[in-house]
């Protein structure tokens, strides 16, 4: 057994599952192990057979069951009936979940992966773990004790491995040099930057970008069109946006690393490059990327903090306070304090450093293994199909915390300040919903930008010229500020039945979504049990669609007098066969 | 003259071993005999055609494990027309179909399925007959890797290897084997429902005993968990909001003159003015614990927020030194 034969891959929709699977990574550094990660959809799958000897998969459940993004087409590979018994029976795995037992599908994700590993032939290197968030230990409480496992397997294994140093930093993965060959670019690269091809990349223009809540709002919710060639796309799919820093935020950076700010233009040597959605940009120096794949504006995690402390000169007593206090930050210690400088009040990892400027001196070398990479955002398709112009509807996020500067979303700051004629890059995903067969009535439940679905749905069967039968539960703060509606559909259809719910405005008759939907339950109840309608909720995550669902099950059990469980189980039994649709984010 | 027909499910094709040593049985078997190979998609899509009444034997190899095995009605009669009375089909067969099997008009004798003489003719027994069902059970037993499960994979490694360097090798051929099963050109059949596991039965097959649980949660009397759970009831968010709150007016209370409240207004009115904040030795001392003559000073309220106390009014605001200004644009934006 080699000691490039630990691979350890992650399914991650948040960064929560691909944080702990990079912290995981950095542990079996400090033993002298050596391992590759990567996520679960990304990693070439013949290394299972040739490079790798232990397996350890950590995965999340999302939505109702489901498995994060990055981990479907793995998913996809395994479930091949013709794949046989003992295809991986030279592997020892062991795996972690993470969920949220309030969900009924508890960590179905990782369940089914560690099963059909098995099946597959996979022996046991370490026991598995189903980390529960909601758990008063929380996932951390899990990942200790299951690491700890993880590690005394895996050294029996290789028994003449010895802890590293504590001092000493493990290897970089994506080792980054500057080149010594090529021409210094001239530092203003945005009117001629150039992205390795994808060929999943769409690329188009800016044609509007409307604000269409009113200004006094507390919400700035944008309207955003985009022209582009050859698109095609249906209701319910959605499209990625590819968005990238700040120039001054770049630029802020390399002024506290000056050993940086010499060479940002100089061209970039990356080793073991790792895969970036969306391409990787061509003209690659520092400065690039940082700007368009590194992303400095999230919050640090431990696994940040763990390999920070160690470019932390401690040859002063304030350098070895600071080291001593990066170093905490990187341990299981005091958890506690790590997520109230960091997490809570949103500090930026750009922040953190700029905090820590005095003592730190962070090698190149280091780069693409400390800051992780920009990701793609995912938006919900608000128009009809269309071959040459997509649109979507975003909510600008903007908030306060203990930290005085504005809190605001990478990418909506992105969005906020394109104009008409920007060139952005995007990529369409298909989604499972359809809408469309047998056209029955559809109950679409949407709350704020959860609007955007359904408007796509909605002018489709519209323009379909159909009887196809709508009802649409809206719901927003108030009637005359964001009420999005509004700007959608002037006209009446005979078939198109909205029911507002303004939760801000004093007297109206629905607040919020559920209210409008149990006061019409006779009308839901003989759409749901008689004429086969299919439900479409979509909104922010959280208590939204689990107080939806409920509500559906209490007209359920009203309109038919059933038991609470009967109708829940006939709400479950619709979710499984696609005629109840959840899109939260 | 006996006919036989070898069929292969896609998997086995790529293992030329396997496919050796069934032909090697086979010739082991007949002395007299025509040989046919065909791979069963080929056939049951219709790409190839089979000839009615056609073949002495039929052997079918598929390395799925044994609950994977499932045929459909249609194939069941296609390998019965294609038989010859008395014809056997052999090989990997489902074990819990031999109602359909039956009822196609087969009989099953020792998991062999024969196809039966007409009723007019069975009074005409023949002995010849007998020779391949005397060789049955050798036939299982060379095989018996290929018919149990785990499939046939490993059955190279069934032989001890003599010498490392053979071992070498057929690790090497093995990994090749299974190398095949990761080729991104799939044909359009892998795409079929009916050609991927359901992944909600993996759910009720998953073992749940042994599982890593954390130890106990022991918090110290009388702290509260300081993080509110996602969709939080208790009121713990709140709290926490309000805290935020609550330092932003502390902070406010220090930078009094630039900004009187945390409103947008305020914030604009700051952005105008490029705040500025010049901590004096005054200031400091009726909120800085760290000016001596203090009592309870820590020390680290300069320092900044990863070294400042629960509470500390300075939480949130960049580290400084007294006499030091301090750039709430700081970062060269907008507060």
């Amino acid at each position: 057994m080699g000691q490039g034969d630990i691979t350890i891959l992650y399914g991650s929709e948040t960064g929560n599952a691909e944080e702990y699977a990079r912290y995981l990574k950095h542990t079996l550094g400090t033993y002298r192990l050596k391992s590759t990660l990567s996520s679960l959809d990304e990693f070439p799958l013949k290394k299972l057979i040739t490079d790798t000897a232990f397996l350890i998969i950590i995965c999340s459940t999302t939505g109702q069951g489901e498995l994060p993004r990055n981990a479907k087409k793995f998913m996809k590979f395994i479930l091949k009936r013709k794949l046989p018994n003992d295809l991986f029976q030279h592997l020892y795995l062991t795996t972690f979940g993470l969920g949220d037992s309030s969900y009924s599908k508890f960590n179905y994700a990782i369940k089914k992966i560690h099963t059909r590993m098995t099946q597959l032939g996979c022996q046991e290197l370490s026991p598995r773990s189903e980390a529960d968030e909601v758990s008063p230990e929380g996932v951390d409480g899990f990942y200790v004790e299951w690491e700890a496992q993880v590690v005394q397997s895996l050294l029996k294994f290789f028994p003449n491995t010895t802890k590293l140093e504590e001092a000493s930093v493990p290897m970089p993965q994506f080792k980054v040099t500057i080149s010594n060959h090529g021409i210094e670019t001239n530092g203003d690269v945005a009117s001629q930057v150039k992205f390795s091809e994808d060929d999943s990349i769409n690329i188009g223009t800016v044609v509007e970008n409307k604000r269409i809540t009113s200004q006094d709002h507390f919400q700035d919710v944008r309207d955003f069109k985009i022209k582009s060639e050859d698109l095609q796309y249906l209701p319910g799919d959605t499209i990625s946006l590819y968005p990238c820093n700040h120039d001054q935020d770049v630029e802020a950076l390399l002024e506290v690393q000056p050993h940086w700010a010499q060479i940002a233009d100089r061209p970039l040597l990356i080793k073991n490059a790792p895969h970036i959605e969306g391409g990787i940009v061509k003209n690659l120096t520092l400065r690039t990327l940082l700007k368009y794949h590194l992303d400095i504006m999230s919050i640090p995690r431990r696994s940040f903090f763990a390999l920070l402390w160690h470019f932390c000169d401690s040859s002063t007593e304030d350098g070895q306070r600071e080291q001593e206090k990066l170093k905490e930050f990187g341990s299981f210690e005091e958890p506690e304090d790590l997520y109230d400088y960091a997490n809570r009040p949103r500090r930026s990892i750009l922040e953190t450093i700029l905090e820590f400027q005095n003592n730190l001196v962070i090698p190149i070398a280091y780069i693409l293994d400390l800051f992780p990479l920009i990701k793609p955002r995912f938006f919900s398709i608000a128009s009809r199909p269309s071959a040459s112009e997509v649109e979507i509807i975003v909510a600008i996020v903007e908030y306060k915390t203990i930290i005085r500067r504005i809190r605001r979303g990478l990418c909506t700051r992105w969005l906020k300040s394109l104009q008409p004629g920007d060139e952005i890059r995007f990529s369409i995903q298909k989604s499972s919903f359809s809408y469309s067969e047998n056209k029955p009535p559809i109950i679409m439940v949407a709350p704020g930008t959860g609007i955007a679905p359904m408007k796509s749905v909605i002018d489709e069967v519209l323009h379909e010229n159909t009887e196809q039968e709508l009802y649409l539960f809206f719901g927003c703060r108030f009637q005359e500020k964001d009420h999005l509606t509004e700007s959608f559909w002037q006209a009446e259809y005979p078939n198109l039945h909205i029911f507002n719910c303004f939760s801000r405005d004093k007297g109206y008759k629905y607040k919020y979504v559920q209210d409008g939907l149990f006061d019409q339950y006779k009308l839901i109840g003989k759409l749901i049990l008689e004429e086969n309608a299919k439900i479409f909720v979509c909104g922010s995550s959280g208590k939204m669609p689990q107080q939806v669902k409920i509500t559906f099950s209490e007209i359920l059990k009203k309109y038919n007098s059933i038991t609470i469980e009967e109708a829940q189980r006939y709400i479950l039994q619709m979710e499984d066969n696609g005629r109840y649709k959840e899109d939260a984010w | 003259m006996s006919r036989i027909l070898l069929l292969l499910h896609p998997t086995v094709v790529t293992d030329q071993h396997l496919v050796e040593s069934i032909k090697q049985d086979i010739k082991l078997k007949h002395e007299n005999f025509t040989l046919e190979q065909q791979i069963i998609d080929r056939v049951t899509r219709g790409e190839v055609e089979l000839f009615r009444d056609s073949y002495n034997e039929i052997r079918y190899i598929n390395p799925n494990s044994p609950e994977y095995l499932e045929m459909p009605l249609s194939l069941i009669q296609l390998f019965y027309n294609v038989l010859q009375s008395d014809g056997k089909l052999y090989g990997d067969l489902p074990k819990d179909q031999d109602l359909d099997v039956l009822l196609t008009g087969f009989v099953i004798e020792d998991g062999v399925w024969i196809k039966p003489r007409p009723v007019e003719t069975v009074l005409l027994k023949k002995k010849s007959t007998g020779e391949a069902k005397k060789k049955l059970p050798s036939f299982k037993k060379l095989n018996a890797a290929v018919t149990s499960s785990p499939p046939e994979l490993t059955d190279g490694l069934s032989s001890p290897p003599t010498e490392e360097d053979e071992e070498v090798s057929i690790k090497r051929k093995l990994d090749q084997t299974k190398l095949s099963y990761f080729s991104d050109d799939d044909s359009d059949s892998d795409n079929d429902v009916d050609s991927f596991i359901d992944e909600n039965e993996l759910i009720t097959q998953t073992k749940m005993d042994g599982l890593i649980i954390p130890k106990k949660c022991e918090l110290p009397n009388g702290k509260r968990r300081k993080k509110a759970c996602k969709d939080c009831t208790c009121g713990l968010k709140e709290l926490e909001e309000e805290e935020a709150d609550t330092q932003r007016t502390l902070q406010d209370s220090i930078l009094g003159k630039m900004a009187q409240s945390a409103t947008m207004e305020a914030i604009k009115i700051e952005e105008r003015l490029k705040a500025k904040v010049q901590f004096r030795e005054e200031d400091l001392s009726e909120i800085d614990f760290t000016v001596q003559g203090k009592t309870g000073g820590c020390g680290s309220c300069s320092l900044g927020d990863a070294f400042r106390c629960d509470g500390c009014p300075y939480l949130g605001l960049p580290p400084f030194k007294p006499g030091e200004v301090v750039t709430l644009d700081g970062f060269g934006e907008d507060i």
